[in-house]
């Protein structure tokens, strides 16, 4: 199987496993938020990297936040893996991205690999693992629950010993209360290059001034929810973004 | 930015770089507004590398939706797309890799394609 048949292979196999996906829409990070903002680099980052975006000059910028799920009807409050890719438009339409995501790790090193886990049956498809329907990031997760994907998430992280990492990060990760106030992780190694010449090998992070913000669980706030109230109202993330925010 | 040190695996995304190593804030990120056109945007910061094996990337770039960009997103689907990468560009980067492409297959944009574009 060649490269460009084991990304279609691998595609196919993230669609078969969503239960709603819409063809008109992408198979994952379906859910989310375009905004636009600018970059300025510190006057220390000219000491690591000769990059035009790391000289200190204001650079415009573009960033997408998404949940990860493939469907198109998740509430982007729910339980979830959220990620940020960021654009750095640079001179003569050149462009610098940086892909990150709240998990620090991912799952697999290499993408045969993904499109295993992918493949696997039904019950412990990625989707089951990141969200249930009906099961909101303002309930605490209760393995006794027949909601609850506590069990998945074991089987899963006993199948696949190298997503141990990202599986464990997974079940505790929660939802922030807005795009703007989770970290981003991009796991992707890259290498900066410094004005002598010198190569560092570097991974690069998101981090709100505002600082990190989970939603509550609705057993620490119980008595103060709405009767009946299960879960914020779809859009609550992206809401926040209106008003004007910084990530470092 | 975390910098690595030499024994730190820059191939493997499934393992966390320790906590300790040392960390250089770079700059400030500002949003400063939620983009009009959605889809646009979206498809501004897409990567596509179609647009880029043909030298097409401008009008991508420009988040235009032309008949151009339609003409490129639908290449991937068409038998000749199919034939010319299955059969004469994999089997000629397999004999002669594309300088700096020679990386193992990854789920993540490899170190090659990270270090060009940064």
């Amino acid at each position: 199987m060649n490269d460009d048949s084991l990304s279609r292979a691998l595609v196919d196999a993230i669609i078969a496993n969503s239960d709603d996906h819409d063809p008109n829409k992408r198979p994952i990070h379906t859910v989310g938020i375009g905004v636009e903002g600018h970059f300025r680099a510190l006057k220390a980052a000219t000491r690591y990297c000769t990059e035009e975006h790391s000289q200190g000059q204001e650079v415009k910028a573009t960033a997408g936040f998404s949940n990860g799920s493939g469907s198109h009807k998740e509430n982007d409050g729910a339980l979830d893996i959220r990620g940020m890719a960021t654009r750095f438009h640079l001179q003569n339409d050149h462009a610098a991205d940086i892909l990150a995501m709240t998990l620090n790790v991912f799952f697999c090193p290499r993408h045969p690999k993904l499109f295993q886990i992918h493949q696997k049956g039904p019950g412990v498809t990625r989707n089951r693992l990141v969200k249930d329907p009906g099961f909101s990031a303002d309930e605490d997760p209760d393995p006794e629950d027949p909601r609850s994907n506590v069990k998945d998430l074991i089987e899963f992280a006993n199948a696949h010993p190298e997503a141990m990492a990202a599986v464990t990060t997974l079940g505790t990760i929660g939802a922030p209360v807005s795009y703007a106030r989770a970290s981003y992780h991009a796991v992707n190694t890259f290498v900066a290059v410094d004005p002598e010449g010198g190569q560092r090998q570097v991974r690069f992070h998101w981090q709100p001034l505002a600082g990190v913000l989970n939603t509550k669980s609705q057993r620490s706030h119980r008595q103060r929810l709405p009767q009946g109230r299960t879960q914020k109202p779809p859009g609550s993330l992206a809401r926040p973004l209106h008003s004007q925010h910084d990530h470092r | 930015m975390t910098i690595g040190e030499d024994w730190d695996d820059i191939t493997d995304p499934i393992r966390a770089w320790s906590l300790r190593r040392r960390k250089i804030a770079m700059g400030t990120l500002t949003l400063t507004n939620v983009a009009e056109d959605q889809d646009a945007t979206n498809h501004k910061i897409a990567f596509k590398p179609c647009s880029l094996l043909f030298f097409l990337w401008r009008p991508v770039m420009s988040g235009k939706t032309s008949w151009l960009d339609r003409f490129i997103d639908h290449l991937p689907e068409t038998a000749i797309f199919h034939f010319v990468a299955r059969r004469i560009l994999t089997t000629y980067w397999a004999w002669k890799p594309p300088p700096g492409l020679a990386l193992a297959v990854s789920a993540q944009p490899s170190k090659a394609r990270t270090t060009s574009r940064t």
